[in-house]
């Protein structure tokens, strides 16, 4: 099986890769990255800055214009494709985005609640195109509440407003000074590959899904997903 | 013709199988066991010809290393378990699977001999049907000849004698030649050769490969062509009409040319190029300075056209020095020569263009993606083309370059 997967950045795509190999043993090489910037050459990406090939916007654009999506699921090769596409909540108020916040305190059901709605808003960017093939990441509020998984006790981590900030003060506490500042030269993809390697394992993953609900949710339309396309 | 191949413990390859067609296109990013593959076959067949030393192995294009890199050197893996080589080749449209077990006689020196295990045994058997076919007719010719012969005492004695000599006769001949018959079911593949080539060798001014008819890195070119017939000559003229100023070829057997100032004589070659758009008379020059294109497309065609080439090789890297079109319309040339040559070829490439001219509907051309796993070890995904695809926008080339096929590094 070949997955592609359209992100809103390059770390994002980090966390994804690590987490299709603990939940579905996926290989790296069977991995295609669609966005961000695949298409770009050196040339258009001199005068771009990186909101402008690494956003929610881009990943809406490639939903309404399909393209990208098309070009993936239905290239002229014989095998198995999926896509996944990433998106995170924190923007779902923004203008263009406008995803329903469901008004529920539990963390449980205010997650699911918010990936339907979200999913939902991406159908209707695609215009209804077949879902059979595609499964959605959808981080609440942000990736990086998937990675505070690794590092944080007990509780939903979708609970902190701000999970980039969390983990950039959690990460002190758990690691070593060399280790923080070896990760704080890397590259975001790099730097987020290493954060989440703990996902590369079965039943790492498996205990973290069970500190954000949204990841869980993720996880489990992925293995359904590869279950019901294998058969 | 190799129809498949399983490599075990060599080099990057923990454990792989390749279901191989006539002309195989591989490709991947730098480093990902490419040549690795074509390695594994060379060496198959040294170990078949039971000629595992440095010479041999390095002659066919196999780079060297100390035993301990030859076979796998991933952590975790077993250490001293053999390099395993399986193959199946069809002979008449049967399968015949042979193998060979490989092994160093010391682990830390790069000079270190190998020696193979090999086992043919159902080569055996295929030759043991030929010769119980072979003893049906011995048989049958030695029951009609009785009706010619007397029944005498006397003659039939002499008779049994003289047919006892004959016999033993026939089976030693017999012998000898199904014994050569199970090497010339393998020789195809102890012929095998990974041709690398280099402008300086094909415009003879560098020899180091003393392979003949031609060496591996392009070696003896105008040699090979000056023993090519008068049929093999057109269609080699023939084929190389997607040249756009190719007029002719010239071999210059008496070097009267150099002495006419064509070329400065530092090359030993005496091929020439006519231009189709030069004036007459002065419109010949020398393989010591043709462009570089031309001479990597006449080796390459020449190799596929000559009976005197090896029927099973490999070219490393066959986009070097070629304009992208000139790739497309070179493997589409040599897929079709391949056919009517009998040739089998396993290619490497970096260049897409290479593969728009693979026709993958045709299952005698196959594609082929040389991945690195998340463990580091070297595997081969067949790329095949959907029948009647919906979305058939982009050529192959942007398949690849668009990340559809696999074999880009992601590097961010």
């Amino acid at each position: 099986m070949r997955v592609g997967i359209i992100a809103e950045g390059r770390g994002d795509l980090a966390v994804i890769t690590n987490i299709l190999k603990g939940a579905i043993g996926l290989d790296g090489a069977s991995i295609q990255y669609i966005r961000p910037e695949f298409y770009l050459d050196e040339t258009d990406m001199a005068t771009m800055n990186e909101r402008q090939f690494s956003s929610w916007t881009l990943v809406k654009n490639d939903c309404c214009e399909l393209n990208q999506i098309v070009d993936f699921l239905e290239a002229p090769i014989d095998e198995q494709r999926l896509l996944i596409i990433q998106i995170d909540t924190a923007e779902a108020d923004n203008d263009g985005y406008e995803a329903n916040r469901p008004l529920e305190k539990d963390h449980k059901r205010y997650s699911s609640l918010l990936r339907e709605n979200v999913v939902a808003k991406i159908n209707e960017w695609t215009n209804g195109y077949s879902t059979e093939n595609i499964c959605f990441a959808v981080a609440v509020e942000e990736i990086d509440a998937w990675v505070l998984t690794i590092y944080m006790g007990e509780g939903d981590t979708c609970q902190h407003r701000t999970p980039k900030e969390k983990l950039r003060k959690e990460l002190p506490k758990k690691l070593s000074p060399k280790e923080t500042k070896k990760l704080s030269n890397m590259k975001a993809f790099d730097y987020y590959w290493e954060l989440t390697r703990n996902f590369r394992k079965k039943k790492e993953l498996e205990k973290c899904t069970k500190k954000n609900h949204s990841l869980y949710l993720f996880c489990e339309s992925l293995i359904d997903k590869v279950s019901t396309l294998s058969t | 013709m190799l129809k498949s191949l399983r490599i075990q413990n060599f080099k990057s390859i923990v454990d792989d199988t390749i279901e191989l067609g006539r002309i195989n296109v591989f490709i991947g990013e730098n480093g990902c066991g490419k040549s690795n593959i074509l390695e594994a076959v060379a060496v198959l067949g040294s170990a078949f010809e039971n000629s595992l030393n440095v010479e041999n192995l390095y002659s066919k294009g196999v780079r060297i290393a100390k035993p301990e890199l030859m076979r796998n050197s991933f952590a975790g893996q077993p250490k001293r378990t053999p390099i395993g080589l399986d193959c199946t080749i069809t002979i008449s449209h049967a399968n015949y699977a042979v193998s060979s077990q490989i092994r160093p006689t010391e682990d830390k020196s790069v000079f270190a001999e190998w020696y193979s295990s090999n086992d043919f045994s159902s080569l055996f058997q295929l030759v043991d049907e030929e010769e119980r076919r072979f003893r049906q007719i011995l048989e049958h010719v030695t029951t009609s000849s009785d009706s010619y012969i007397p029944p005498t005492e006397n003659k039939r004695s002499q008779k049994r004698n003289q047919e006892q000599i004959a016999t033993k006769s026939f089976e030693r001949i017999l012998r000898m030649m199904l014994r050569d018959r199970t090497a010339e079911y393998i020789s195809f593949i102890n012929s095998f050769l990974i041709y690398n080539l280099s402008t300086k060798a094909l415009r003879g001014i560098y020899s180091e490969s003393k392979k003949t008819p031609v060496g591996i890195n392009g070696e003896n070119l105008d040699v090979l062509i000056s023993t090519f017939t008068s049929t093999e000559i057109d269609l080699l003229k023939e084929s190389i009409g997607f040249i756009s100023w190719f007029n002719d070829i010239v071999i210059d057997a008496d070097d009267i040319l150099k002495f006419e100032g064509h070329k400065l004589g530092k090359s030993i070659s005496t091929l020439y190029f006519k231009d189709k758009y030069m004036k007459r008379g002065n419109n010949i020059f020398s393989a010591e300075n043709a462009n570089e294109g031309i001479l990597h497309i006449l080796f390459y065609l020449s190799l596929f056209i000559s009976d005197r080439t090896p029927e099973f090789f490999a070219i490393d890297n066959i986009e070097t020095a070629l304009n992208p079109q000139l790739c497309r319309e070179l493997i589409k040339k040599l897929s079709e020569l391949s056919r009517t040559s009998t040739k089998q070829a396993l290619i490497t490439t970096h260049n897409p263009a290479i593969l728009d001219g693979l026709n993958l509907n045709d299952d005698d051309q196959r594609l082929f993606v040389v991945y690195r796993t998340d463990e580091g070890h070297t595997k081969t995904r067949r790329i095949k083309a959907k029948i009647n695809p919906d979305n058939n926008h982009y050529k192959l080339s942007e398949l690849w370059m668009r990340g559809h096929l696999g074999g880009l590094p992601n590097t961010f």
